[in-house]
């Protein structure tokens, strides 16, 4: 019977709908934007497009927004028309200087857009009759207004640089949801017609230097992705449990932890390779506690994950989500959730595979969902965030890359 | 042994006293000894971790036991037979398979972007099937390279070994006829220019590399290059196994530290312009940076333990360390004074003190098996 389930699992990772991707980090960000652009005016194909941002302190946003803008204006591609939408929050504890920066780099954005086209600013935790609403809640009816404005656009853009985790991986698994047919056709990723695009200015030295403080007493579950985590039904089903780990996040995993029952499969998931080759080492021991010594987590339940690879984390956790729920179905069905804590490029790379895992989880009996502890309070230097340098990297998740 | 006697055993050696001080540094050794340090290939039967480190520590004069720990504990880089086996497995999807749409783009005049165009093209499927992949050593792991791609390397298409017998290059050059006969790529009934159908996609396969000396080198008294790389190139122009009018070579290295890369980068380079050969790609998974080698800014008091007469064995001054361009080995091969343990057995690019055989005076912490007959 073992050989018969790991057959089955190879046979569905070899048809991953991501199999072949478009990942581009540094340069080759600008080669690759040229090159599409350059196709786009050759073909006579006017863009409609739908940017969408964060409103917020972190400076990255501004350097991708910039590089953006220009090489689309020197594509000299028909912009038929285009929207820059500022995602803005309200909830999070901020010091003056940070509030500050958010409004000055609110206008930044906003001028250097304003050379291709308008801007629109949603606040996603404000609710017009100032009801209380908890944050899954209010995530999903963001959400569902961020998807208003995708009708009839040629391209979107999700640049994450400046956007709490949950936000972003809301509006990506919703635009995901939106514009991916369940259907499993070989036009999948082109059926629509839109080119969606993913955006990271990363800095993992600016990252180290964030503090995320005091998580959110109530676990934010990413719309979408909660079921599996909340059902009533659902809650003697066997569960896996795949921390994705970074630094510096021990109350956050501690909080989710908590609400992992003790019988609960964990496989953490740790990056390698890694710039620094004792970072997974570190990690170990940074959640030893908490992962390993308390819940006596094998250690050969660690996967690996690349840390610069968002398609290489894309397969590995599809894999071993896949490898599970063939394996849990003979006892009744699986229960996968997701707990991304490192990287943003990591974040998106598992954010792709739970999207797949639920779409090829529709008529079976396992489900996948992502808790979350979100922090109420960052805290950093101005002057750190003004010096940073960030590493743009774009994935194309749909259409121009696919067509043909 | 069992834990908590090595740990007693630990304690003894290091002369710890308070208990709390015991139970921090055991514990983290204790979890990394259960998680990669066990495992190293060239412990003997039931040897563990931490009787070994307490064995090794206690070679050291107490004053310098911290540091030799501190070594240990701050520095080390051990890469395991699962990294390992992670690294080979995100091979062909991420470097092999990357680099071919490179190509079916370049020589179609394709934008690179169009990946979807580009792995339905025809040649995609003419150039998977023209690659030949060839370890440079036991490490390659060229079956799990060969499992991790899915079926797309055919046993024929691989071997473990670059220098091949003609029996085995005339099984190779079988299949690959064949293959191309199935896929339609060459007419079925067989014509001379059918007979003469050769790879054209070279990989070199292999698990790491410290200073880059093996793969090539410029000896400058024979006023020659040498290595496996030179000895490659030549077979791809004496042999009928590659077709040297249409040909790429790339090397595939599982780890390699940027002292590594960037030898044989530049001496690839001098020789490939030198003989008017197509130049070496190199690609490297798990690059290991130059901050990660032991410096005497950095490390001081570890480079100055390492240097050291007592702790080295004077045998250990080979003419293949010579080679290296040092006299002995006590900052390893080449002086790259690595912290780096692999698990199948320590690189000796890391310092002795590491590496020592256990037949030495002094012996390592993880015992090298060396490759050459020793003296």
């Amino acid at each position: 019977m073992a050989t018969s389930l790991q057959r089955n699992s190879a046979l569905e990772v070899d048809d991953l709908i991501w199999e072949n991707y478009v990942f581009r980090r540094g340069v080759a960000v600008e080669d690759l934007w040229d090159d599409m652009y350059a196709d786009r005016k050759k073909n006579n194909r006017p863009m409609r497009l739908l940017y969408i941002a964060g409103r917020g302190f972190d400076v990255r946003a501004k350097d991708v927004i910039s590089k953006y803008v220009e090489r689309l204006n020197a594509s000299g591609c028909q912009i038929q028309q285009a929207t820059l939408l500022l995602i803005g929050f309200s909830g999070y504890q901020l010091s003056p200087e940070l509030e500050d920066l958010t409004s000055e780099n609110a206008s930044i954005l906003e001028d250097i857009f304003g050379q291709i086209g308008k801007v629109e600013t949603y606040f996603i935790d404000e609710t017009e009759d100032d009801e209380e609403l908890n944050a899954t809640i209010m995530l999903r009816l963001g959400a569902a207004k961020i998807l208003n404005f995708l009708d009839d656009v040629t391209d979107i853009v999700l640049d994450v640089s400046s956007l709490p985790r949950i936000v972003y991986l809301t509006i990506l698994l919703s635009v995901l949801a939106r514009i991916v047919p369940a259907a499993t056709d070989q036009n999948q990723l082109t059926s629509h017609g839109v080119t969606f695009q993913v955006l990271v200015g990363e800095d993992p030295e600016l990252d180290s230097k964030i503090a995320a403080q005091d998580p959110s007493n109530d676990l934010v579950l990413i719309p979408g992705y909660s079921e599996a985590f909340q059902s009533e039904a659902l809650r003697d089903m066997p569960m896996v449990w795949f921390p994705i780990l970074g630094e510096n996040r021990l109350a956050q995993v501690q909080k989710v932890e908590s609400n992992i029952p003790d019988w609960a499969e964990i496989c953490p998931v740790l990056p390698h390779p890694s710039k620094d080759p004792r970072r997974g080492d570190k990690l170990l021991t940074e959640y030893d506690n908490t992962l390993f010594a308390k819940r006596q987590t094998p250690l050969s339940n660690i996967i690996y994950a690349h840390e610069g690879h968002p398609f290489e984390v894309y397969r590995q956790l599809l894999e071993a989500m896949l490898r599970f729920r063939n394996t849990l179905s003979v006892i009744g069905g699986s229960r996968l959730v997701v707990t991304p804590l490192a990287s943003k490029l990591i974040t998106v790379g598992s954010a792709l595979a739970c999207f797949e895992m639920k779409m090829r989880s529709v008529d079976s009996t396992s489900g996948v969902a992502i808790p979350y502890a979100e922090p109420k309070r960052y805290v950093v230097e101005v002057g750190a965030l003004r010096s940073s340098k960030a590493d743009l990297s774009v994935l194309v998740l749909t259409g121009d890359p696919f067509q043909g | 042994m069992k834990d908590i006697n090595a740990q007693a055993l630990l304690a003894q050696v290091m002369d710890w006293k308070d208990p709390e001080v015991v139970g921090q540094n055991a514990s983290i050794l204790q979890l990394l000894a259960d998680y990669k340090y066990n495992h190293y290939q060239r412990f003997g039967p039931g040897k563990q971790f931490v009787e070994s480190l307490a064995l090794w520590l206690n070679q050291f004069d107490k004053a310098d036991r911290p540091v030799a720990l501190g070594l240990v504990r701050d520095r080390l880089i051990f890469i395991s037979e699962r990294e390992i086996s992670h690294l080979v497995k995100l091979s062909y999807p991420d470097v092999i398979v990357q680099d071919r749409l490179r190509l079916v783009a370049e020589e179609n005049e394709i934008a690179a972007y169009k990946v979807a165009a580009l792995a339905r093209h025809r040649r995609f499927e003419e150039l998977r099937i023209r690659s030949l992949y060839l370890g440079l050593s036991d490490g390659a792991h060229t079956n799990e390279l060969r499992r991790a791609s899915n079926g797309a390397i055919s046993n024929e298409q691989i071997w473990q070994a670059y220098e091949l017998g003609d029996a085995k290059a005339e099984d190779m050059l079988s299949e690959l006829r064949k293959s191309l006969t199935n896929g339609n790529f060459i007419p079925s009934s067989p014509t001379s220019s059918g007979d003469k159908e050769r790879f054209s996609l070279i990989w070199l396969v292999d698990d790491f590399s410290g200073s880059g000396n093996t793969y090539i080198r410029y000896d400058a008294e024979e006023r020659k290059f040498k290595g496996k790389i030179k000895k490659i190139y030549e077979r791809i122009y004496e042999g009928d196994l590659i077709n040297p009018d249409y040909y790429e070579v790339s090397l595939l290295l599982y780890v390699a530290t940027r002292q590594a890369i960037d030898h044989i980068e530049y001496w690839s380079e001098r020789f490939t312009n030198e003989r008017g050969y197509k130049p070496l790609k190199v690609h490297v998974l798990h690059p290991i940076e130059k901050y990660c080698s032991l410096s005497a800014t950095h490390d001081g008091p570890i480079i100055e333990i390492a240097k050291q007469d007592r702790y080295y064995d004077a045998r250990a001054s080979d003419e293949h360390i010579r080679i290296g361009g040092t006299d002995d080995a006590k900052l390893g091969f080449a002086a790259c004074a690595l912290p780096l343990i692999l698990s199948h057995n320590t690189p000796n690019n890391s310092i002795y003190a590491l590496w020592g055989p256990e037949d030495k005076s002094f012996f390592g912490l993880f015992p090298r098996v060396s490759r050459h007959r020793e003296m």
